[in-house]
């Protein structure tokens, strides 16, 4: 126990160095090939007249449009070949992402699976303990009755989602929940599972009449039609409100270190400027002090998504009808 | 794991099979109001659009609709502190 948090931090460290080196390595050999793809078309403008150059400026600006980010594979394979050009700003490029995380996640925990023992391994304590703190956690929000029936689904959602976040650390991989299509479409996901609960516990005439705001009494009725409409916005809220969230929070993670790794790259420039050197292959990683920050802000985004998800389930169970029935209503 | 009767379940849940308080439930409601307020006015706004885009409705629609989230919103997110609340005094009173 003595060695072992040092080495830990060591290696940490060691680790957090080279994926900042590695990164900043390959930003600038796609500021390097955009650079040179800036001169050809510069070139291009010479020989055909204003109006080419000025389209073609165009379809560059709008590539510039996207936010900085550290480039992946298909990004930097862009500047060499027009397919992964193409690729880079496809849908293709987030669903290969999201296939392949989603493959590794997988093949871990079913090569986990596939050979527990009855005093497990380093890997197996891993799982079981990752697995006893969501099955913890759900069943204290649901109960253990039904709780353990969302332990699968919630604890699918949260290591898909962490995994997804954090894989945008390592180089030369994209974090699909940078973009709107994949965080709405796991919050969909979620509500529609939502809905799906809500009709089997309550059935479609108790649904809808909760959904109408339980009437008692005459004046309920009459209200019944706005409390409808209210509540079945407030059902849309959710999915909202959790894709939003989780989008906006790793884009602008990603985005920051994105930033910080070009200022590196232009410090490194302007101060080695002075010495006659024109092109910089190797920037100061800067971004290396933003990776915990970025390590942190991944794992409570992906807790808090599933935070929600359990309590918007927990939202639509019948409730005890206790003073707590009548002050929800 | 045996399958339990949906029904069943959803007569024992009004009973009160959740009797003991929840740290982790209070949290999580907390957690939802912030999204509420911020997702509410967003969604009525857009449910707003399409309807005055698609069905080719006034602009006066868009409005409505903000407005229409927001109190959506806030409903959502009284509802939650009621079920916050109910949990604070169902944890005093263990």
């Amino acid at each position: 126990m003595n060695k072992f948090i040092p080495r830990l931090l060591c290696l940490s460290f060691a680790f957090a160095l080279t994926l900042a080196a590695v990164q900043t390595l390959s930003w600038s050999a796609e500021e390097g090939a955009h650079s040179a793809a800036a001169e050809d078309h510069e070139a291009d403008a010479a020989h055909h007249g204003d109006e080419h150059a000025h389209d073609e400026h165009g379809h560059e600006e709008h590539h510039e449009e996207h936010p900085p980010e550290l480039p992946d594979v298909f990004v930097i394979l862009g500047h060499w070949s027009p397919f992964f050009a193409h690729l880079a700003h496809s849908n293709i490029k987030i669903l290969f992402y999201s296939i392949l995380e989603g493959a590794i996640l997988a093949a871990f925990f079913i090569y986990v699976g596939r050979n527990i023992k009855r005093i497990p391994g380093k890997l197996q304590s891993f799982v079981e303990l990752y697995v006893e703190l969501i099955d913890g956690f759900v069943c204290g929000i649901l109960g253990r009755e039904i709780g353990r029936v969302y332990v699968p689904f919630l604890g699918t959602l949260a290591i898909y989602i962490l995994f997804m976040n954090l894989c945008g650390l390592v180089p030369g991989f994209m974090s699909p929940t940078t973009v709107p299509q994949q965080t709405f479409g796991l919050s969909i996901m979620v509500f529609l599972y939502v809905q799906y609960t809500a009709f089997k516990f309550q059935g479609p005439k108790g649904y809808l009449f909760h959904l109408a705001g339980e009437p008692q009494d005459i004046v309920g009725w009459i209200l019944s039609p706005l409390f409808l409409v209210l509540h079945i916005l407030g059902e849309f809220i959710k999915p909202v409100s959790l894709g939003l969230r989780l989008f906006g929070n790793i884009l602008g993670e990603h985005v920051l270190l994105g930033v910080f790794s070009l200022l590196g790259i232009a410090l490194t420039q302007f101060l080695l400027s002075g010495f006659g050197v024109e092109h910089v292959w190797i920037g100061i990683p800067l971004h290396l002090l933003l990776v915990p920050i970025a390590l942190l802000g991944s794992t409570i985004q992906a807790t808090v998504f599933v935070v929600l998800s359990t309590i918007y389930i927990f939202l639509v169970l019948p409730h005890h009808e206790g003073h707590e029935g009548h002050a929800a209503h | 794991m045996k399958k339990s009767d949906p029904k069943k379940v959803a007569d024992r849940l009004r009973e009160g099979i959740l009797p003991t308080s929840s740290q982790a439930r209070q949290i999580g409601l907390a957690f939802a109001i912030p999204g509420m307020l911020l997702a509410g006015p967003i969604v009525g706004y857009g449910l707003g659009w399409l309807v005055d885009n698609y069905l080719g409705a006034p602009e006066w629609v868009r409005p409505i609709g903000l407005l229409l989230g927001f109190v959506a919103g806030i409903r959502e997110t009284v509802l939650a502190l009621k079920k916050l609340t109910a949990e604070q005094e169902k944890k005093s009173d263990e």
